[in-house]
């Protein structure tokens, strides 16, 4: 006889086998689809990476469109009642679906506008695959289209470093002419249509995509940033990746607006007025989620119940007594002050605790958001 | 001719002659009466049929038909040839399976990957098993080597077994290498650069400058060519791929068969080696075998060994299944180094040689130094006994190059790889560009939406995931000695839906004294769950 172990233990492992087996094909449907779910999150955050990195300059942060269109609307992204493919498109006749056209538009940019081509098939920076990544991130939208996504607490870092104050654009009365060679021609194209301001800075400043330009001119000579303009791959600036300028500029700018541009560059103060104007209206800002993320909401109420600080309920508009008994009414003024300089007047019944810097964490923007929504709190 | 067969022994004897000529046919000569008495464990008719399978039969031609009993035992051998052939059989099964959903083409194979992943039944397990057992083969085929030092079988007459043995060692590291780039994400693309940038190292002989100069054009030309073989291009690419799609599944497999049979030849031929003690010195007695010694493979020895590989195939399956997931990281790209590259552990001791100093002595000529002693051992090591304390000095160097190697392997652990900036250490540490690490790990619910500042956040009992990581890169701030005045800031913001920005921020006042920044953005995704696929 055969030791009767051996048998056992060969026969108990086939029949473990055969079981561990069928365990895992009765759990592969399940598993299959998380993992379809996991890369395509995964598909995502890789999207997200160039966007932020590539496409916010022009599209917005939050896909609201600057220069280039917007993006994050129904009107891309979510098919027209009864179709398949979204109204934009259907405008355009195009017969692909969203995907297509959006890969097609990114690989392949808009010639005669500054959108470059993206796709190395184009010669562009980015790999088919990453390209596909970009379009998952832009599609994924669609799942809540036209919502803007974060973007305000980056203003409330405690004790981390200055934000880069954001210029505010002033719109301009009238484009200056387009057929006639002018430094103010230069500076509107700058900062407005040619949109170079999105990536390229004047002062020094680093952060930005594009090289600095101070005093390009003079240091490299004009034909260097001709040349550079038209064929931005053709030398590019150290610490620079090449491919991210568009290469479109030559097609998009006149003889004339080209020169006027360069004129800009070579002497900026020359030009007359602050006369670039803004291709969207800003976008308003949501006074409450400013507040909250200021930290306001810690220690005043929206709801009349006392906390640290006096309540926002039916404060605007209404008297207020202070410390040393004098009475003054909440209006714009007053809140503001309140705000950006709290010790200069006490409100009766409470101490002195508010933090004193909200000038330098908030922009004029972002508290006269938060006035406005107090106001709305009767 | 069938109806006089039938007339002369009936129909009924007719039919079971014709039986029996077909069971011995399958049997290749054994007949039922002895096969039912083979199954049962009883000795053999005289003359023993059980040993006509192995001169009629293909498969068991190359087996012998008995070993000696002593040689049959599991601490011998721990039957690790065996196990090496047989997972090499595994690997060639389950990667034919692999091949039906993969293109080696850059465009499609990381594509390719997804898919099998996420879209093709029992894909992930295949490939679990497929790379767990290309691993196990390593370790097996390099104790198997170790045990045939340490019985002293490559002495005389099997010196050209262990030769044909370490190609097959070399052949094995390279299988399993070249099927490393495969999958063609960051772990791959980068390992194999690791790798092929020592070929590039290569030095050109001195008076051999003149081919290069005639027919490349630059007289340091080895490196240049040897890299230009391997990669199809100066860098990895679509070339590289397919050169070394084409070694995993074509040119290193027929190397590892046709030495496999020249190797299993010899072993069969000068028989599996005794214990040393149990011969006298000099001597080699293996393929005299008392009649009261033998143990035949039929069926003995072959139940033995069903057994043994049945327990192995439950192991790799169940480890495959529930212990042991494959990972797959980002796609390749060329144009972003990870922070930290390592080769496959089997070759860290090369990683860890490499640190010692220059590139070409010991990146090349130190390894080929050790390929060629290990070729020429049983040559060199002119002793003839086998016995242990006859050879002190052999054991003794053995176990010391194995404990170096050991070492060696040590100095190459990503642990001991060159540092990046401390705090691109620490975040890397938090949210390594690859895999899990602590924020991945809380679920992404738990990630509040906030500015989180070290210097500022306290957090409240009970501490939720989020603020003991918080709490943890706090302490790993203000504890690393890189990082003067440091202080971190986690920045978590919606980014879409279900989308979330991390922003780590660490400042800290560097050499100079100066204030410096360090800043890196990741997204997540509520859906990657990363740790999913990252379980081991």
């Amino acid at each position: 006889m055969y030791g009767v172990s051996r048998l056992v233990i060969a026969t108990m492992a086939l029949v473990g086998t055969f079981v561990v087996v069928l365990l895992t094909a009765a759990q592969e449907p399940a598993r299959m689809e998380r993992y379809a779910a996991n890369f395509h999150g995964r598909e995502i955050e890789v999207g997200a990476q160039i966007y932020f990195e590539a496409c916010a300059t022009c599209h917005g942060q939050h896909g609201e469109g600057l220069v280039g269109p917007a993006l994050n609307t129904a009107d891309l992204l979510v098919p027209a009642p009864g179709q398949t493919r979204p109204p934009r498109l259907l405008a355009l006749n195009y017969s692909g679906d969203l995907r297509s056209y959006l890969e097609g538009t990114i690989t392949y940019g808009r010639p005669g506008t500054v959108m470059p081509a993206w796709g190395q098939a184009a010669g562009g920076p980015y790999r088919p695959d990453q390209i596909a990544a970009l379009v998952t991130f832009i599609m994924n939208w669609g799942l809540d289209p036209g919502k803007q996504w974060g973007g305000a607490p980056e203003r409330v870092a405690i004790g981390g470093v200055e934000p880069v104050p954001v210029v505010a654009a002033v719109p301009m009365a009238t484009p200056p002419p387009r057929n006639i060679r002018s430094v103010d021609l230069g500076k509107y194209l700058f900062h407005g249509p040619a949109g170079c301001a999105e990536c390229h800075t004047f002062d020094m400043a680093t952060g930005k995509t594009g090289p600095d330009l101070t005093d390009i001119v003079q240091n490299k000579g004009r034909d260097y940033v001709r040349t550079s303009i038209v064929n931005p791959n053709g030398m590019v600036a150290p610490d620079h990746a090449p491919g991210i300028m568009p290469q479109t500029f030559a097609f998009a700018l006149t003889d004339i607006e080209l020169e006027s541009l360069i004129d800009y560059l070579e002497n900026p103060t020359a030009a007359t007025q602050v006369v670039f104007a803004t291709p969207t209206p800003p976008v308003p800002l949501d006074g409450k989620q400013v507040a909250q993320n200021a930290g306001c909401l810690a220690c005043h109420s929206l709801d009349g119940s006392p906390m640290v600080g006096p309540t926002w309920q039916g404060l605007f508009g209404h008297e207020v007594e202070l410390e040393d008994g004098s009475k003054v009414i909440a209006d714009e003024a007053y809140l503001y002050e309140a705000i950006v300089n709290p010790a200069a007047k006490i409100v009766k019944g409470y101490q002195n605790l508010m933090p004193p810097n909200y000038e330098q964490l908030l922009t004029p923007e972002q508290i006269t958001a938060i006035i406005e929504y107090i106001k709305l709190l009767h | 001719m069938v109806g006089q067969d039938i007339r002369s022994r009936g129909l009924r004897g007719y039919l079971g002659a014709k039986a029996d000529s077909v069971f011995e046919r399958i049997t290749a000569g054994i007949p039922w009466r002895d096969f039912r008495k083979m199954l049962r464990g009883d000795p053999p008719d005289r003359p023993n049929p059980r040993l006509k399978p192995h001169s009629e039969s293909f498969w068991l031609h190359i087996k012998p038909t008995y070993y000696h009993e002593s040689v049959t035992r599991f601490t011998h051998t721990f039957r690790l040839g065996l196990l090496s052939t047989y997972l090499f059989v595994v690997e060639l099964i389950t990667g034919l399976i692999l091949m039906i959903w993969y293109a080696p083409t850059p465009e499609r194979a990381y594509a390719d990957m997804v898919r099998l992943l996420s879209n093709v039944p029992m894909g992930q397990f295949v490939r679990d098993i497929h790379r767990l057992a290309a691993e196990a083969m390593v370790i097996a085929v390099v104790l198997h080597m170790f045990r045939t030092f340490l019985t002293g079988s490559y002495k005389k007459p099997r010196q050209f077994t262990w030769v044909t043995g370490v190609v097959l060692l070399i052949a094995t590291l390279f299988l399993s290498f070249s099927g490393y780039l495969l999958p063609w994400d960051q772990l791959a693309f980068w390992a194999v650069t690791i790798g092929t940038s020592m070929a590039e190292a290569s030095p050109t002989p001195p008076g051999a400058g003149w081919i290069g100069t005639a027919l490349f054009g630059t007289s340091d030309w080895v490196g240049q060519f040897v890299n230009l073989l391997l990669r199809g291009a100066p860098d990895i690419g679509a070339g590289g791929l397919l050169r070394f799609y084409l070694l995993h599944v074509f040119f290193l497999p027929l190397v590892v068969i046709f030495f496999f049979f020249f190797h299993y030849y010899k072993v069969v031929h000068f028989g599996i080696s005794l214990p040393a003690k149990e011969e006298e010195v000099g001597q080699d007695t293996a393929n005299r075998v008392p009649a009261d010694k033998r143990r035949y493979y039929l069926m003995d020895i072959a139940i033995d060994e069903i057994a043994l590989l049945s327990v192995v195939t439950f192991v790799l399956v169940a480890v495959s299944a529930f212990f042991y997931d494959a990972k797959l990281e980002h796609i390749a790209n060329p144009l972003k180094t990870p922070l930290h590259t390592t080769a496959p552990w089997y070759f860290y001791w090369l990683q860890g040689l490499l640190k010692i100093g220059d590139k070409v002595f010991w990146g090349l000529v130190v390894p080929g130094i050790l390929i060629v002693l290990t070729f020429a051992l049983p040559y060199l090591d002119y002793n003839p006994s086998r016995r242990g304390k006859d050879r002190r000095y052999a054991l003794a160097a053995g176990f010391l190059f194995a404990s170096w190697i050991v070492v060696l392997s040590f100095m190459g652990l990503p642990l001991y790889a060159v540092q990046s900036p401390p705090a691109e250490e620490v975040v890397q540490e938090f949210m390594p560009e690859e895999g899990v690490g602590p924020i991945r790990e809380i679920p992404w619910s738990e990630l509040e939406i906030g500015v989180y500042d070290t210097r500022t956040f306290q957090g409240s009992v009970p501490y939720s995931e989020f603020e003991r990581v918080i709490l943890e890169f706090k302490e790993r701030i203000a504890h690393d000695p890189g990082l003067p005045n440091g202080s971190g800031i986690i920045t978590v913001e919606a980014a879409g839906p279900g989308l979330k920005r991390i922003k780590f921020q660490i400042d800290y006042t560097d050499r100079d004294g100066k204030p410096a920044q360090f800043i890196k953005t990741f997204y997540l995704h509520e859906s990657s769950l990363y740790w999913e696929q990252f379980t081991f």
